[in-house]
């Protein structure tokens, strides 16, 4: 028995065991809601369900009519560049509202303090983006640049796509 | 009574080393606080601790200029490259804590989603500590995390009934490569991809091995004797991760680590005193 942590921390630090406990009961409090992304998101690792899934959607640039490619770039530039792409495309779908501005206006009035944009983009400067996601590619110095959304299907093995549509095209100087 | 200390103080400059390495790999793949600069453009999540550098408009501050993202850059390996040095140095380590914490935001801001970046400063945590007793016991906190990290994850796996219903990892194999194939891609990864979509059981039973790995972690909850064992078993988690699901773990290995130097009650080694280092 006085080998549990718990009762060994509150022996040496009531404060660490405050902490300790209250750390617990508000991560397990996150997780009983399902907000597990509030606090030191863990990661599911894809444990939610996909199984009703049966296609998929990619986000891709084009800077200048050149597709963006970036799979062949070592791991973390290839995340970078994947993610962030799929994170734009979703932002120019939403009406250029970020996923937290969209949280928050599902939330009530309380959540809607003046204080939270500071936490949102500039909508007007976030075309700047597409200019250094060039860049970061290694194309930089495009002018014209468009964002596409594929879909893809399973055909004979292999994923393929099926459809595609522009989003946006920007021309910046 | 004299307690135990719960890691081998002797082996931590092995957990840095691998940190560093993490680093350097990030910094010669083109990340860092560098990579961010002239990008206006960030999504964040609903993690408040997250929001606090963004408020305080530091992330935007910093991509203003690349040099400016170069300073922590390389300060950060210099920091780790003292710390394989004088891997007890605690300045450093706080120093390390705060700038990877602000890293972490950072990236996963302007990344606009997360898998394994938590680990990158959540190592350094337990060593802010000053005194060994108040590190020992914060090591032993932060074992327990991460131990929950993956025992969670197995268990929604169990309790959202995915474990053999095979379309659930056909589904993750057919979402998880979609850039490459956008891309007309035929590297040995997409190889494996589509030889897996043919094999369906043969992919479910990959799955239920994750769950397998991950829930091997549950032991530790009631012994450090297989630490080591965990430690292997995730490793081979995250390379196969790697292999099939374009999901790397560099950023977390360091973390993982902690497994490493996780000390088993029973081998020899206790405290001096409730201030000293290990004997």
């Amino acid at each position: 028995m006085h080998h549990l942590y718990l009762l060994r921390l509150y022996r040496h630090s009531k404060i660490g065991f405050i902490a300790a406990v209250l750390f617990v009961c508000v991560y397990t409090l996150l997780l009983l809601k399902r907000m597990d992304m509030m606090l030191f998101p863990y990661n599911a690792m894809f444990a939610y369900n996909r199984s009703a899934v049966d296609s998929g959607i990619v986000y891709r640039v084009k800077a200048n009519d050149q597709p963006v490619l970036f799979t062949t770039f070592a791991y973390w530039k290839k995340d970078l560049l994947e993610t962030s792409a799929f994170v734009y495309g979703r932002y120019v779908e939403a009406d250029r509202k970020v996923y937290l501005e969209q949280y928050l206006l599902s939330k009530p009035a309380l959540f809607q303090c003046n204080l939270l944009h500071a936490l949102y983009p500039g909508r007007a400067s976030t075309a700047g983006w597409y200019r250094w996601y060039a860049a970061m590619a290694g194309m930089p110095g495009a002018t014209q640049f468009s964002m596409w959304k594929y879909r893809l299907k399973q055909h004979n093995n292999r994923m393929q796509a099926i459809d595609s549509v522009c989003l946006e095209t920007r021309i910046l100087p | 009574m004299i307690p135990e200390q719960s890691y081998h103080a002797d082996r931590l400059r092995y957990v840095w080393l691998c940190w560093t390495l993490e680093w350097i790999f990030l910094l010669c793949s083109g990340v860092g606080f560098h990579a961010f600069a002239g990008n206006p453009f960030y999504s964040l999540g609903v993690d408040p601790l997250q929001w606090l550098p963004f408020a305080l408009q530091f992330p935007q501050w910093l991509s203003q200029h690349s040099w400016l993202g170069w300073m922590p850059d390389i300060g950060l390996l210099l920091s780790a490259l003292w710390l394989i040095r004088f891997p007890a140095s605690q300045r450093i380590t706080r120093l390390q804590c705060i700038v990877s914490f602000l890293f972490y935001c950072t990236l996963t801001g302007y990344l606009g989603h997360r898998n394994f970046q938590t680990g990158m400063f959540l190592v350094f945590i337990p060593f802010v500590f000053r005194t060994a007793l108040n590190r020992s016991l914060a090591f032993e906190a932060l074992r327990y995390f991460l131990l929950f990290f993956y025992v969670s994850a197995g268990w929604f796996k169990l309790v959202n009934g995915h474990l053999f219903d095979t379309s659930q990892m056909h589904s993750i194999l057919q979402q998880q490569l979609l850039p490459y194939y956008v891309e007309n891609s035929s590297n040995f990864r997409v190889g494996i991809n589509q030889f897996l979509l043919k094999q369906a059981t043969l992919a479910q039973t990959l799955y239920v091995l994750s769950f397998v790995a991950e829930m091997a972690a549950l032991i530790g909850f009631f012994t450090r004797r297989f630490d080591r064992w965990i430690l292997l078993a995730l490793l081979v988690f995250h390379l196969c991760n790697w292999v099939l699901m374009d999901i790397a773990p560099i950023g977390h290995i360091a973390f993982l680590f902690l497994l490493w130097i996780s000390r088993n009650p029973v081998e020899p080694g206790t405290m001096k005193t409730r201030t000293g280092e290990s004997s």
